[in-house]
């Protein structure tokens, strides 16, 4: 290592020299007037690439440098890449004319530093990476599963509104017993009869549709004093379903009691008072000017089915007990049901086998409802035996679904073979060739709009 | 033709994109491999300009996201300072303005400066607001800026020099 040795060094200077030549530093010292103009390069400039440099080129490039930098001892700065690639660490000496910067080579030492920082730093930024990746995958979660909440909501909401459809048409059905009669005018038994039951009975056909959500009681379950439990079946449905979606999470609790006169239901909730528009759907059957939502319209239904019946509700709020109790009771008169003018059971067996598919429970209720009465439903119907049994045993009535080509195929062969009885055909026919195969079928037809229409859901 | 020099310090957190939008600037030129800067780099440009040149000296200095002893020294003599975030990182904002205070604390108070937000070219993936933005806008030169596309690079620095 070629130090300078010049006696016009400062001896601060020179005292760095040794320094860095006892660490065996690599150095060089570049002087310069008080304007920057190049006096002297002292050293090993070659190792620092300075010396090709021009001396009006190496005098910009240090003034650019030292700008600003206090000429005395101290004035440090540590690891400049210099613009030809070389990394040093740069001092400033002065005597009375001079300017002297030393350079120190630092290359090794910034190499190593560099690799270290390097790995430390790309480490992080990837970690960094990672974890925004891993944010936006939560937001996509939760984004998709707060969708995936709506779409639940909306299916259920659905479902509501398909269970209040589905309560009104069973609803219908069961009202219009004697209708149904006139129509399979040669019923095997009357169902009048079949219809009168227990409270006990009550309590298993609402059981039946609303599962065990509410828990449904009666003082004395054996006593038969209902002429229809079906009918009453109907009235106190849509309460059991203002109920649950009122109180999803809480206790809903219905106690049914019956005189000679009258049937006597007192439903509790936990929860809030009715508000402004639950009381106007009750008691003035007031719309609001919005949707209604499930328990609303089990409400309005509540008050439908009141009006039918000639029945009449009361209220009690204890705002004292938990979150306060709301205690609805109905009063529902047990003569015979008036039979309405117009034949609803069209829409009832039509709307009843449209949903007969979809909900288990129903399915259920309503083959239990059918064979109480001694009629057959047949959901496997495609056999030879099937049609030989037919014919030996041929019912009053069959029914057949006609969006089903092998239900409808099924009563042309029966027709084809003999068959004499009445035939209907459920729901609406789309196409030409269905509607051909159902007159063929000399089928009668129930359509869905009819239902629709006299629902008043068209 | 004459030219006055003016050195300009480049301060930020590391990984904002301090050399690349250097190297886009002097060079035309960017490289996506990550090259970490130890201490400082130099580099200078001569703007041209009709009355008199102007030589940049630009001090690449290594990122952190706050300015010690030996990053303040490469302050000495500035004329003005270019603070850079990495828009994807919200972080790197709060310590470009914090190192920004501190250069002011160290040189002048009214230290010319100007924000350069990098990685305009990854805007689906900033975490920098807009209205973050428009908030620092109201006491600093603010220039959204892609050292890979080279937008708003220039636009950047001459509005520094403007100021110099």
């Amino acid at each position: 290592m070629k130090l300078p040795t010049t006696p016009k060094l400062p001896n601060t200077l020179l005292n760095s020299l040794d320094e860095l030549r006892l660490k065996l530093e690599e150095c060089c010292v570049v002087e310069f007037d008080a304007s920057w103009q190049l006096i002297a390069r002292h050293g090993n400039v070659s190792r620092f690439a300075l010396h090709d440099l021009a001396d009006a080129d190496l005098s910009q490039l240090f003034q650019a440098l030292c700008m600003g930098l206090p000429r005395t001892r101290g004035a440090e700065l540590k690891h400049v890449g210099l613009p030809n690639g070389v990394t040093v660490d740069l001092r400033l000496y002065s005597s009375k004319l001079s300017v002297f910067v030393l350079l120190v080579d630092v290359r090794e030492e910034v190499e190593k530093a560099r690799n270290w920082q390097q790995n430390a730093q790309e480490t992080e930024l990837l970690s960094y990476e990672k974890s925004r990746e891993l944010r936006k995958t939560r937001t996509r979660g939760q984004t998709l599963k707060s969708q995936n909440i709506e779409l639940r909501r909306n299916l259920w909401l659905a479902h509501a509104a398909h269970d209040l459809l589905l309560i009104q048409l069973t609803a219908h059905v069961r009202a219009d017993q004697t209708a149904l009669l006139e129509l399979l005018s040669h019923a095997r038994e009357p169902l009048q009869k079949q219809s009168a039951g227990s409270l006990g009975e009550l309590i298993d056909m609402l059981r039946l549709c609303v599962a065990d959500r509410i828990d449904i009681a009666a003082r004395n379950p054996q006593q038969s004093a209902l002429h229809s439990t079906l009918r009453a079946t109907s009235a106190l449905l849509p309460l059991l379903v203002f109920a649950h979606a009122r109180n999803l999470n809480a206790n809903a609790s219905l106690n049914l009691s019956a005189d000679a006169h009258a049937l006597k239901a007192e439903l509790t909730t936990s929860g809030s008072d009715l508000n402004s528009v639950e009381s106007a759907l009750l008691w003035e059957r007031l719309l609001p000017d919005r949707d209604l939502s499930k328990s609303e319209m089990a409400l309005l239904l509540t008050a439908d089915r009141l009006d039918d019946f000639g029945g009449r509700t009361t209220r009690s709020f204890n705002a004292g007990a938990g979150n306060g109790e709301l205690k609805l009771t109905l009063s529902l008169p047990l003569e015979k049901p008036v039979i309405p003018e117009q034949t609803r059971v069209q829409i009832a067996v039509g709307a009843l086998f449209w949903v007969l598919s979809q909900r288990d429970e129903q399915l259920f209720a309503v083959r239990q409802f059918i064979q109480k009465r001694g009629f057959q439903m047949q959901q496997h119907f495609d056999t030879e035996a099937m049609l030989k049994r037919l014919i030996a045993h041929p019912p009053q009535v069959i029914i057949a679904d006609a969006s089903d080509a092998a239900a409808v195929k099924f009563v042309f062969r029966a027709r084809a073979e003999g068959y004499v009885g009445r035939t209907l055909a459920l729901g609406s026919l789309n196409a030409s060739a269905a509607i051909k195969a159902v007159f063929d079928a000399q089928c009668e037809q129930l359509s869905e709009s009819g239902i629709a229409e006299a629902l008043g859901l068209g | 033709m004459s030219e006055i020099t003016r050195k300009i310090c480049m301060l930020g957190d590391f990984g904002v994109g301090k050399t690349s939008l250097v190297e886009r600037f002097v060079k035309q030129a960017f490289s996506a491999k990550y090259q970490t800067t130890v201490g400082v780099q130099i580099h200078t440009k001569i703007i041209e300009r009709p009355e008199r040149n102007l030589k940049l000296v630009l001090w690449d200095v290594a990122g952190k996201n706050a300015l010690d002893g030996v990053r303040l020294s490469y302050l000495q003599g500035a004329g003005g300072v270019i603070v850079v975030a990495d828009g994807t990182r919200e972080a790197t904002l709060r310590s470009a303005l914090y190192v920004l205070m501190q250069a002011r604390q160290e040189t002048r108070a009214d230290l010319p400066a100007v924000l350069l937000v990098n990685k305009l070219d990854r805007l689906n993936d900033w975490e920098v607001t807009p209205a973050a933005l428009l908030e620092i806008r109201k006491s600093l030169p603010v220039f959204e800026a892609s050292a890979l596309s080279g937008e708003g690079v220039a636009s950047g620095f001459d509005s520094l020099c403007e100021r110099l």
